[in-house]
């Protein structure tokens, strides 16, 4: 057969618009959230005009048709837009351009080039988000990616086995599974870049929880975010969930209205004050926070790599946290720190602007002299608040003025900030040092795994209040609010503030309804997700060679690597695919099982001339022989059985040529039973 | 209708005892359009089994008996003068007829073994310039003596090839010739066959012969076989293609008179010999009925799984 001419016939040939249609809007749906609904609404147009064309043969769409229906979209984005750069238009622009490509699909180049396209179009869908979720998705579209791509090529090969969905996607999956190595092999040795490949302009992750700077009483409604903060695993046992204070930022400068940070002296502790402390091993997985700061458990005794701990316990990052950072860190919850504080670290833990809260100031000042030592007057401080009304609410009133004042004395309601923020104050007016801490408290621990999960919702402020000898100890204000003055539906949501007012026990899994078993469950897909697939970076990647005994290898080497190990599997692959035909099929296998088998037992005297018909009949004539000697049933059902698995291989194999899927699966479970 | 096959079958064994195998390959045979040539002694029963099928299957039935003066005309018929009218009429000969014995057609001349061989072929006679039709169904059985080739003219290996099958019936076993000694004479149970089908029923049979599904692996087997053949060192050259379409056509037929409606290997290893050992030759000839290099190739090759 000439070869040019038959090319020519299969390009004029009825493409197989159906699956090509169906692979695209695949390929697409990710993206259909993300982009204007217009040209959503566009592509979908374009995909049901060419499937309503192919239906009706005589209509075709103008060329012209498309040309203004593809300015159209061009001009439509540029409007929106105002430009084509950018993740948010580059996208719709593609996705436009990709959705209308349908239209002038006609030949089989066009619809090969728009499928290859599509793989490439299932990347775009990450720039939006990187959840496993959409990566399990994509499944979807490669298979109909596949599948579009095989009906292309039984083009002109005449007869069609027509199969079922579940046989389609079982055979493709095939070719996937074949992939898979291939994919592995380029995951692990492609050397990763320090960074993302890029940044996406406009794409900003909004960061709430902690900031670092705390104004007290301009909030007047504190939000719960669920969001998740950090995730964080402890080598060893984990501490108690009342004993979880999370540091992040210390809080040392007010000037009436706002805490803010002071001082960056970088801080090394000494070996000496360590030894016999309690340590706790443990990583934090943080989440995006565009802040210079990382959290560590209250307190951290070393900076992890690339950060630096300063002297008031803070640990500074040079960059921000713009992406998700993990990183290792050891504490000592019962480590002193500066049992010593010279003159003008005390005068500037003592500060507090000279005009305003002047009742506050006055008050603390007298209620000083009451007192023998400072330990004595915080605490009566804290019994004050446990005695007296003060409420804890998320939704305290707007103060403006002397805000510490219109708190302690007026309204006795706000948030662990208001706490916070009024006892330093109070401390500082009766010339003990005192400083803000704020970070988080507490956390879940996820009962599917050993993880700790601490969101949003989780951040916290307290106090650290300068004794003579002792040092900075922590002291946390909102814990002795007396829980009857807490909001109830703060005290109903169990993670709210619990571990402060009673020692709640760790949640009991079977406790928990499926949903939140479900969440749990979902958080631990994710987390896996971010810890083995999104944060295989180049560091990580170079530890697990090191792992393997390739210390120092080069991205070279790696290359390499990669192209040896793939080359190699391609290579065996295609060896294996030559030689297919020498192999025999599934159930050709299953019946010389059967056979030999049979041989085995001395039933039957066989070879590889053996037809099934010779075989039926030497066992026709065992059973026979068998019932002369003795009659009974169960000597005919055994050789009854033997040949109706024959007779049943012999009319799949037999009596017609097309494969019959469903009869090939009960003549293998037809071997497998005898 | 294959209880039909079978009660022809179960008929024909009451007359010639003991060849069951070879009734069967005479009616495969018969069933795939193709012609007998059964290599025997005189006395075998080859006549009592070409009449008894002929009887059995409800067909007309002719013998000649060839010798070295037999002409073309004593077979085809010739146009003889008629005095009354002026005119020449033609008087068929022998062969329009459904099943012919052609016995000992190695005694013939070339020319007059070519009168019959045409007729195999083409299905129609010619003569004086006018071809003639041969009634349907039309089934010659040629026997010829292998063993006395003083004065004969063996048929070439061209003209073997028409034969869709070849068989020998051999001496009968002990308990058989004992039975055939006791029994009636085989003219009279002939006479008293009933016959069983008719011409219609088997053309009948001979379209769904052509019906019989074949798959893609048994003819795997089959070029298997073929290319084992040309490939042996045994014979001068190996199955021709018409060769392997014999063995197709036969393996149909013995699958239908198995009662499937699909070829299984043993069909093919069933007429693999009749039909393939008359067109193979060796130095000295053709290989025997039954010759062993030829069932080896049997032997030596897989069957696709």
């Amino acid at each position: 057969m000439n070869s040019a001419i038959s090319k020519r016939q299969l390009q004029t040939r009825e493409l197989p618009i159906i699956p090509i249609v169906i692979a695209q809007q695949c390929v697409l749906l990710p993206l259909y959230f993300f982009i204007p609904l217009w040209i959503v609404a566009l592509n979908l147009f374009a995909a049901g005009l060419v499937v309503w064309s192919m239906k009706n043969k005589s209509f075709e769409v103008d060329r012209w048709l498309k040309l203004v229906i593809t300015a159209a979209a061009i001009v439509g984005i540029l409007v929106v837009f105002r430009k084509f750069s950018g993740r948010d238009a580059g996208v719709a622009l593609i996705s436009a351009m990709y959705g209308l490509k349908i239209l002038e699909t006609k030949k089989l180049r066009d619809a090969n080039l728009l499928l290859s396209l599509g793989f490439f179009m299932l990347v775009a869908g990450f720039l939006f988000t990187q959840k496993p979720w959409i990566a399990l998705y994509q499944f979807i579209p490669i298979i109909a990616i596949l599948n579009a791509l095989v009906s292309m090529q039984s083009i002109g090969r005449g007869k069609v086995v027509k199969r079922s969905l579940g046989q389609v996607i079982r055979s493709l999956s095939q070719y996937l599974l074949l992939a898979l190595p291939i994919m592995i092999v380029l995951f692990l040795f492609f050397p990763r870049l320090g960074g993302p490949i890029w940044r996406m302009p406009g794409a900003s992750t909004a960061a709430s929880g902690v900031s670092d700077s705390m104004t007290p009483g301009d909030v007047s409604s504190l939000q719960l975010f669920d969001k998740v903060a950090f995730r964080a695993k402890f080598n060893g046992s984990a501490p108690n969930e009342k004993d979880l204070y999370w540091r992040m930022l210390t809080l040392g400068e007010y000037d009436g209205i706002t805490w803010t940070r002071a001082g960056t002296t970088p801080y090394k502790l000494p070996e000496s004050e360590l030894t016999g402390k309690e340590l706790i091993d443990y990583s934090i997985t943080l989440e995006a926070t565009r802040l210079n700061y990382l959290v560590t458990l209250d307190r951290p005794i070393k900076a992890p790599q690339r950060s630096t701990l300063l002297k008031d316990f803070t640990t500074y990052t040079p960059f921000r946290i713009m992406d998700r950072t993990r990183y290792q860190v050891t504490s000592a919850p019962t480590l002193p720190i500066e049992t010593q504080l010279s003159d003008t670290q005390r005068s500037f833990y003592t500060n507090i602007p000279q005009d305003g809260n002047l009742k506050t100031k006055n008050w603390a000042q007298e209620q000083r002299q009451k007192y023998q030592s400072d330990a004595e007057f915080i605490h009566s401080v804290l019994v004050q608040i446990n005695q007296q009304e003060y409420f804890y609410t998320l939704q305290p009133p707007i103060m403006r003025e002397d805000v510490v004042d219109s708190f302690w004395f007026d309204y006795q309601r706000g948030f662990c900030e208001h706490y916070a923020g009024a006892l330093v104050f109070i401390a500082r007016a009766a010339g003990i040092p005192a400083r803000v801490v704020i970070g988080y408290q507490g956390g879940e621990k996820n009962p599917l795994s050993d993880y700790w999960i601490v969101r949003y919702a989780n951040a916290h402020a307290w106090t650290e209040i300068w004794y003579e000898d002792l040092g900075w100890v922590r002291i946390d204000p909102t814990a002795a609010i007396a829980s009857h003055r807490v909001e109830q539906d703060l005290l109903t949501d169990y993670r709210q503030r619990e571990s402060l007012f009673d020692n709640f026990d760790i949640v009991d899994l079977e406790d928990l309804g499926l949903f939140k078993q479900f969440e749990y469950w979902m958080d631990q897909v994710n987390n896996n997700w971010n810890d083995w697939i999104l944060d295989y970076n180049s560091q990580r990647q170079r530890q697990l060679f090191s792992n393997w005994g390739f210390s120092k290898i080069t991205n070279e080497q790696l290359i390499a690597f990669m192209l040896i190990i793939v080359s190699l599997f391609l290579g065996f692959i295609s060896f294996r695919w030559l030689h297919q035909k020498d192999r025999k099929d599934q159930v050709a296998r299953a019946y010389e099982k059967f056979q030999s088998k049979l041989a085995k037992e001395g039933l039957v005297n066989v070879d590889s001339t053996t037809g099934p018909m010779q075989l039926i009949n030497q066992l026709k004539e065992l059973e026979y022989s068998a019932l002369v000697r003795s009659p009974h049933k169960s000597v005919r059902s055994k050789y009854e059985q033997h040949i109706k698995a024959i007779e049943a291989y012999i009319h799949y194999r037999y009596q017609n040529d097309k494969p019959d899927f469903k009869a090939k699966k009960n003549l293998l479970l037809q071997f497998r039973q005898v | 209708m294959h209880q039909q096959l079978e009660t022809v079958v179960n008929q024909l064994n009451e007359i010639i005892l003991g060849k069951k195998d070879q009734i069967k390959l005479a009616l495969v045979c018969l069933l795939a359009k193709g012609h007998l040539l059964i290599e025997d002694l005189p006395g075998m029963g080859k006549t009592t089994l070409a009449h008894a099928l002929a009887k059995v299957l409800g067909l007309d039935f002719q013998r000649i008996q060839f010798t070295s003066d037999l002409l073309p005309a004593d077979i085809i018929g010739s146009a003889i003068y008629r005095r009354s009218d002026e005119t020449f009429k033609f008087h068929q000969g022998p062969i329009f007829t459904q099943v012919i014995l052609a016995d000992e057609v190695n005694r013939a001349t070339p020319k007059s073994q070519s009168a019959l061989l045409e007729a195999m072929e083409e299905y129609q006679v010619t003569s004086e310039g006018v071809s003639r039709k041969l009634p349907e169904p039309f089934f010659v059985i040629a026997t010829q003596n292998p063993f006395h080739q003083i004065g004969t003219y063996p048929l070439p290996e061209s003209q073997l090839d028409r034969f869709l099958i070849r068989i020998s019936l051999g001496y009968p076993a002990q308990e058989v010739e004992r039975l055939l000694f006791k029994g009636q004479e085989t003219r009279i149970q002939i006479e008293a066959l009933q016959s069983v089908l008719n011409a219609e029923k088997l053309l009948a049979f001979q379209r769904e012969v052509e019906a019989v599904t074949v798959t893609d692996t048994l003819l795997d087997y089959l070029q298997a076989l073929v290319a084992a053949t040309r490939n042996s060192t045994q014979w001068s050259h190996g199955l021709s293609p018409r060769g392997g379409l014999a063995l197709l056509k036969a393996a149909k037929a013995w699958a239908l008179l198995e009662g499937r409606d699909f070829v299984v290997p043993e069909d093919i290893q069933a007429v693999w010999e009749p039909v393939a050992s008359h067109r193979l030759m060796n130095q000295t000839g053709t290989s025997a009925a039954g010759s062993s290099p030829v069932l080896a190739i049997l032997e030596s090759t897989e069957i696709p799984r």
